[in-house]
């Protein structure tokens, strides 16, 4: 028993420090590791790893909206977001997969907009349920690496197609001076 | 008694109906919400609070004497203050340029650029920036808030991008700049600059017909019209030699074959500014 604790104790370790040691100078290395971090079914791991890529005060928002025009949102610090959400976590395990991404930057910032396929899988029945979601993140660049400080996700409803969300409008406004 | 109740009554449920109707006619859009942010700026007042939601991040990211880069971050009372505090000596405005709207649902992104002047309370000084500044913003109990602003002062040397700062939109502002340098009779050239295709006189021409650097492009599964891939950018310098110069978000396996082909370029005939050869940054797009 003493060795599985110790070799658990150790694989912990282990994640962490890689977590920690891996390079993050691409945005591309930190919206994957995002991403991997989310469908990471162990909590202290997945903590971890987001603690990881996320800045000091980083923050999260999720936007769920239902059929009938209304939405559910929680907004707040990722720390407090993610200890709220163990209950999804032993229910399901979850996995990602990124469609399509566009990235605006300039200087120390980065503003990134993919579509994800997510795929929950009840842990029980192992049923599927597959859903597109709009991921929104906000980078910030330090220490010669990038840094998460706002992911934000809202999820497809009523057939409306989320891909719109990707799609921009450029609105050129009149300067008074 | 009972029909004066009723009366009031009645009066107060038709109160609350205008109220509510106005309230309704009055709902703003998120970029509306942005654009009052811009207004209340200057008046620093309580009501830009109001703006955004109670848990609101505002991230700015300032330098040290080394230039190295540190992030600031505000809740929103705390960046209030801190307006307040530059506002003791300075009174200034910023207004939105070109801002980049996605929006779906209840939420909402806006990516924009920002034109900003400050003045000095005796009105001797007057100093003129520009910021880069990404907006998040959730409908929240009928409103949309902002939910997160992540701010990016301008880098000396580092211009903004042409689609973010377009001449026809920007051009008066320097003419108004009573601080800036008039301009010289005779136009040089900074050696050291690196321009974009935008500044210079004449742009690099890759040497051969068109085809060769399509071929060359499509070999590596590269492309100069910026629409399919990943960006990076290249510098051709004085001499016409071909070198990555910044490869964005590019997986390694993509920044490998971004140098296998500017490598496998032939030297380019340079840029030209006022008839001298200048070093000049090109956009490619890789898949």
């Amino acid at each position: 028993m003493k060795n599985v604790t110790l070799l658990l104790v150790m694989l912990f370790s282990a994640a962490a420090v890689s977590a920690q040691e891996k390079d993050f100078s691409s945005i591309d290395i930190v919206v994957k590791s995002f991403y991997e971090a989310l469908a990471q079914d162990n909590g202290d791991a997945r903590t971890q790893q987001l603690a990881a890529l996320f800045t000091k005060d980083g923050q999260i928002s999720s936007v769920n909206h239902a059929n009938n025009n209304a939405a559910s949102i929680k907004n707040g610090s990722w720390k407090t977001f993610y200890a709220g959400s163990t209950s999804l976590y032993t229910s399901y395990s979850l996995s990602n997969d990124e469609v399509e991404r566009t990235v605006d930057f300039y200087g120390e910032i980065a503003s990134v907009h993919s579509l994800v396929y997510q795929t929950l899988t009840q842990k029980t029945s192992k049923k599927e349920f597959a859903q597109l979601y709009w991921m929104q993140l906000d980078l910030v660049y330090l220490n010669n690496r990038w840094y998460i400080d706002y992911a934000s996700w809202t999820n497809q409803y009523q057939n409306v197609a989320v891909e719109e969300a990707i799609l921009s409008d450029t609105i050129w406004h009149q300067l008074s001076k | 008694m009972n029909s004066m109740k009723k009366q009031i009554k009645l009066s107060a449920t038709l109160l609350l109906s205008v109220l509510m109707a106005t309230a309704q006619t009055e709902q703003k859009s998120a970029v509306d919400v942005v654009d009052q942010y811009f207004e209340q700026l200057s008046a620093q007042s309580e009501f830009l609070t109001t703006l955004f939601t109670p848990e609101a991040g505002i991230s700015t990211v300032v330098y040290d004497s080394n230039g190295i880069a540190t992030q600031v971050k505000y809740a929103r009372e705390s960046y209030l203050k801190e307006l307040q505090r530059t506002g003791e000596y300075y009174n200034f405005i910023q207004e939105p340029v070109v801002l980049i709207d996605r929006s779906y649902g209840y939420s909402t992104s806006i990516y924009t650029s920002v034109f900003m002047q400050f003045v000095s309370k005796d009105g001797t000084d007057t100093l003129k920036s520009k910021s880069v500044q990404s907006f998040k913003l959730l409908f929240i109990d009928g409103n949309w808030r902002i939910d997160h602003l992540s701010i990016q002062n301008e880098i000396p040397g580092t211009k903004l991008d042409d689609y973010l700062w377009p001449d026809e939109l920007t051009a008066s502002l320097s003419k108004v700049n009573p601080v800036s340098a008039p301009e010289p009779i005779v136009s040089l050239y900074d050696e050291n600059k690196i321009y974009s295709i935008t500044e210079v006189d004449e742009k690099p021409v890759y040497p051969g017909k068109s085809s060769e650097l399509s071929q060359l492009l499509k070999k590596y599964n590269a492309d100069n019209t910026g629409e399919n891939g990943s960006p990076f950018l290249i510098l051709i310098s004085e001499d016409g030699g071909a070198s990555l110069y910044y490869v964005n978000d590019l997986s390694g396996e993509q920044i490998k074959r971004a140098q296998a082909l500017t490598e496998a370029m032939m030297p380019w005939y340079p840029a030209l500014k006022n008839k001298a050869s200048v070093k000049c940054k090109l956009k490619l797009t890789i898949q």
